[in-house]
């Protein structure tokens, strides 16, 4: 026995099976729809884009969930005109909502003081033009990035930028002989939500009294709760369990000009049948992890301040002839590391694209499974695993009667099911029941090769001409069957991943077919063939005694 | 006792033939296989729930009227724990027309005026089946260019759709009582995603089948073992077919996998015997093809065996995929037995002995 612990593959194999233990233990498995409940979109574009355009696109279309208030969606894209979305929701009324904003492209507004400095038409064209400064940008001493990003508006609405903006910076000292202004700032909108009032718990408003200006950066400056909702044009309250008479009478003059209700997830429920019956629809906004309650509440996505550059403030007047209109303007911030900027920058880009997407949806088709169901899969996809791997098992000692091969049999295939999962741990690849099928397809495989490499070491009692090959021999010609059945497999499963055309669900049976193959051919089965040959070589000189 | 012998061997060849036929006939005229909704597009709602079982018949009748569908099929799935219904059912045909219509507008050369009246008259239907509201179609007022009409009529038609299908699944919710944690599965395939499916399938299956041939071509140099191969996984997949057909299994998504698994057993049974008669031979071709045989019968019945098993744990726990891949590769194996023993390997002799006869 210890002989066996010598040979290179069955070290291969100790080592693989630690490692992919080592894998599952620390990484863990990703689960798809399937088994986490949740909804898959299929996503249909109107015709093929280019490769370039795709990543764009699936951007976008995460971006537009993102909008909506899901976090994490994980899209895909498959072929030249298939995007997949992953989500965790499956209530089919949020399903509906989702599928709903999937396909509206955001309206965009920049907004001043309450009053609208652009918006998305506005914006001519966007230069992503490097030689025009768009890109990011080491900064040299502070081991930071920076981003720059350019656009154009057009005429009358750079005019109007240029008077709106006329001042809004003032000075506040002096640095190395150059004065330091302090500017307004502009606050970047999706979908500002004009048609309703915002009812706030006092919990989350005593969280939000300061929020900072840029969530996503640590030390961020804060800004005021209020300062926020001031730019929304609406009214707000501040409740505790109930309304107070004098928000009930505002509320009841408000429902004459608002027709919805943003409320908070900790107003009651019976506020919000007070608020239903004034007449108002009730939309339940949750704080989202990573950004304050009121940004998510009121469409904030960003907020950016004016510069002194553009304020004219070397001009007197707006009719001075030193006033200037400009056309085209940057955006730029700065970001910790380069990752970073490029991904504020392609936020950016996408907020003021206003989310559209260059070529039109066809069609979405939907699978969604509740989590219940995904829990039930998941357990009965184990135990029919199970199962699987003990009939195997049993059946193979009933044919060969030698117990011992029972054990090399059943580690094997463990071992080769192990491997496999820490290899799709390793690429992310989330797991769904076609990923189950292409496992006991690969089980299935292992069994046909594994009783070929029997038969091939068990076949000398059984051939009366002379001939007797060593085992190695043997074993050699054994694998020329086991390669040329893998090497059809390959020919099949091949294609479904080249010709990636939208089936995706038989791609990942694919992907899981074909490493669990190679992984059988190269390191679990030739395992295989040094345990059964030792255990068949013993058998053998135990019947010989006898 | 030898199995193919001398005397019985050019017989043996005979059964596959009648039993390919007879497969055809399964699938292509009676039961004859379906497409599912995956390849055909529309809409399937799975339900699972503990509680008395629901008279299929009054709900789907029900669904049909209420939304006035041209399909709904109800199957039970009952097991031994729990009741299960699958719904399929078809699209709505006030959708349907509005679709159909939106794509006979000529955007190009219509006025504004023209196609707002136009995009009104294609929604109102829409709105009094309450699938979408008034004030989506008077939002059309407000539209100022001609692309923005179009895309918004788009949207409105798919939005009109998700409550369609809402209002399904909310229906049947409330008839079979099922509160908020209920056990719920539902695809909608579009009818352009279930095509483009089919046109996919088709590519990916002939490609599969061209690299399949020149592998094993390139594995066993001579034309006719391969081509025998070849024979031998197209009567396993017609075996796998004939039994979805027997079974009323529709080919989708779940279905082709399990038949690209059976491409995979067919082969390793057929190389083997190739190999045996045609590369590593020692003895004459009967005692080879026999010996071959019996490791060959090992693999196949240790596969059937286990996925006699798989159906049995499937069925009880309800695991529909499995259980329908599980009774593919059943049938499919079984063909195999036949295609391997009683065709590839006669038909293997007959080329080796001609091979020797032309040689001496």
């Amino acid at each position: 026995m210890t002989d066996l612990f010598k040979k290179p593959r069955i070290i291969i194999w100790v080592l693989l099976v630690i490692i992919a233990a080592i894998i599952l233990f620390t990484k863990g498995l990703q689960y798809g729809v399937d088994f986490s409940g949740g909804t898959a979109f299929q996503i249909v574009l109107e015709k093929p884009v280019t490769s370039d355009q795709m990543p764009g696109i699936v951007s976008v279309i995460s971006r537009r969930l993102d909008w909506a208030g899901l976090k994490d969606p994980k899209v895909t894209s498959s072929g030249n005109q298939y995007v997949t979305a992953q989500l965790a929701e499956s209530d089919p009324n949020e399903i509906a909502r989702l599928k709903n904003t999937l396909l509206k492209q955001g309206k965009f507004e920049a907004v001043l003081n309450g009053e609208i400095l652009f918006i998305g038409e506005d914006i001519k064209t966007i230069y992503k033009d490097p030689a025009r400064g768009y890109g990011v940008q080491a900064i040299e001493k502070k081991g930071a990035s920076s981003w720059v990003l350019p656009f154009m508006l057009s005429p009358e609405s750079a005019r109007r930028f240029a008077e709106m903006t006329f001042h809004k910076c003032a000075p506040t000292g002096y640095e190395n002989k150059q004065v330091i202004y302090d500017c307004e700032k502009t606050y970047f909108f999706v979908d500002r939500p004009t048609d309703s009032i915002i009812i706030v718990d006092n919990q989350t408003y005593l969280d939000e009294k300061q929020v900072p200006v840029s969530p996503e950066i640590t030390g961020s400056n804060m800004i005021d709760f209020t300062e926020i909702i001031s730019q929304v044009n609406t009214n707000y309250y501040i409740v505790s369990d109930t309304f107070t008479e004098e928000q009930k009478v505002s509320i009841r003059e408000d429902s004459q000009k608002y027709t919805k209700a943003i409320v908070s997830s900790n107003i009651p429920e019976s506020l919000r049948n007070e608020l239903k019956d004034m007449g108002y629809k009730i939309v339940v906004v949750n704080k989202p992890t990573n950004l304050p309650w009121i940004w998510e509440a009121t469409g904030l996505k960003s907020i950016i301040s004016l510069t002194e550059g553009v304020t004219n403030m070397s001009a007197p007047t707006t009719s001075s002839s030193s006033f200037e209109v400009f056309n085209t303007l940057t955006i730029t911030g700065t970001a910790g590391t380069p990752e970073q900027a490029k991904e504020r920058l392609d936020d950016l880009l996408i907020l003021l694209e206003s989310g559209s997407l260059p070529i039109p949806i066809e069609s979405i088709s939907t699978e969604s499974i509740s989590p219940f169901l995904g829990k039930e899969f998941l357990n009965n996809s184990l135990i029919i695993g199970l199962f699987a791997l003990l009939t195997v098992a049993i059946v193979l000692f009933i044919r060969y009667k030698v117990f011992m091969l029972a054990i090399p049999i059943l580690l094997a295939d463990i071992s080769e099911i192990l491997i496999l999962l820490s290899f799709l741990s390793l690429i992310q690849f989330r797991l769904d029941l076609a990923t189950i099928a292409g496992i006991l397809a690969t089980i299935g495989t292992a069994v046909d090769h594994k009783v070929i490499i029997t038969d091939g070491l068990l076949k000398e009692k059984d051939e009366e001409h002379g001939s007797v090959e060593s085992v190695v021999t043997k074993i050699k010609k054994s694998f020329f069957i086991i390669f040329a059945a893998a090497g059809t497999l390959f020919a099949t499963m091949l294609p479904i991943i080249f010709f990636n055309v939208g089936l995706s669900k038989l791609v990942g049976f694919a992907i899981t077919i074909i490493a669990g193959s190679i992984i059988g051919i190269l390191i679990t089965r030739p395992a295989y063939a040094e345990l059964a040959k030792e255990i068949v070589l013993k058998h053998e000189m135990k019947h010989k005694k006898e | 006792m030898r199995f193919i012998t001398e005397k019985n061997y050019k017989k043996l060849m005979f059964i596959p033939l009648i039993l390919a036929i007879i497969c055809l006939f399964l699938i292509f005229i009676t039961p004859r296989i379906q497409k599912g909704i995956d390849l055909k597009g529309g809409n399937q709602l799975i339900l699972r729930y503990d509680g008395e079982r629901i008279d299929s018949s009054t709900l789907s009748n029900r669904i049909k009227q209420n939304y006035s569908l041209r399909e709904v099929t109800i199957n039970e799935t009952t097991g031994p724990t729990s009741i299960g219904i699958i719904i399929e059912y078809s699209n709505s045909p006030e959708i349907e027309t509005a679709k159909a219509a939106k794509n006979k507008i000529d955007f190009n050369n219509t006025a504004l005026v023209d196609l707002k009246t136009k995009s009104k008259d294609i929604l109102t239907p829409l709105q009094s089946k309450n699938y979408i509201s008034l004030k989506e179609i008077n939002d059309i007022d407000e539209i100022n260019n001609k692309d923005d009409l179009k895309v918004y009529l788009n949207e409105i038609i798919i939005l009109a759709n998700n409550n369609f299908n809402n209002s399904i699944i909310n229906l049947v919710k409330s008839e079979l009582n099922l509160g908020e944690n209920a056990r719920i599965q539902t695809r909608e395939v579009s009818a352009t995603l279930g095509k483009d499916f089919v046109k996919a399938s088709i590519k990916v299956g002939l490609i599969a089948f061209i690299l399949l041939t020149l592998v094993i071509l390139l594995f066993f140099r001579e034309v006719i073992p391969s081509g025998l191969i070849i024979f031998a996984a197209i009567f396993d997949i017609l075996a796998g077919l004939a039994g979805m057909a027997i079974m009323g299994l529709p080919l989708s998504l779940t279905t082709i996998p399990a038949l690209l698994m059976l491409v995979g057993y067919s082969v390793d049974t057929d190389i083997l015997l190739s190999t045996k008669l045609l590369k590593h031979r020692t003895t004459d071709p009967f005692t080879a093809a026999n010996d071959s045989m019996k490791t060959g019968l090992t693999m196949t019945i240790t596969t059937i065996v286990t996925v006699v098993i798989m159906i049995i744990v499937s069925y009880f726990t309800q695991m529909l995929i499995v259980l329908e891949i599980a009774s593919i590769l059943f049938f499919g194996l079984l063909g195999d037995l036949v295609s391997t023993w009683y065709f590839n390997a006669p038909a293997l002799i007959v080329y080796v002995k001609n091979k020797e006869k032309n040689k001496n």
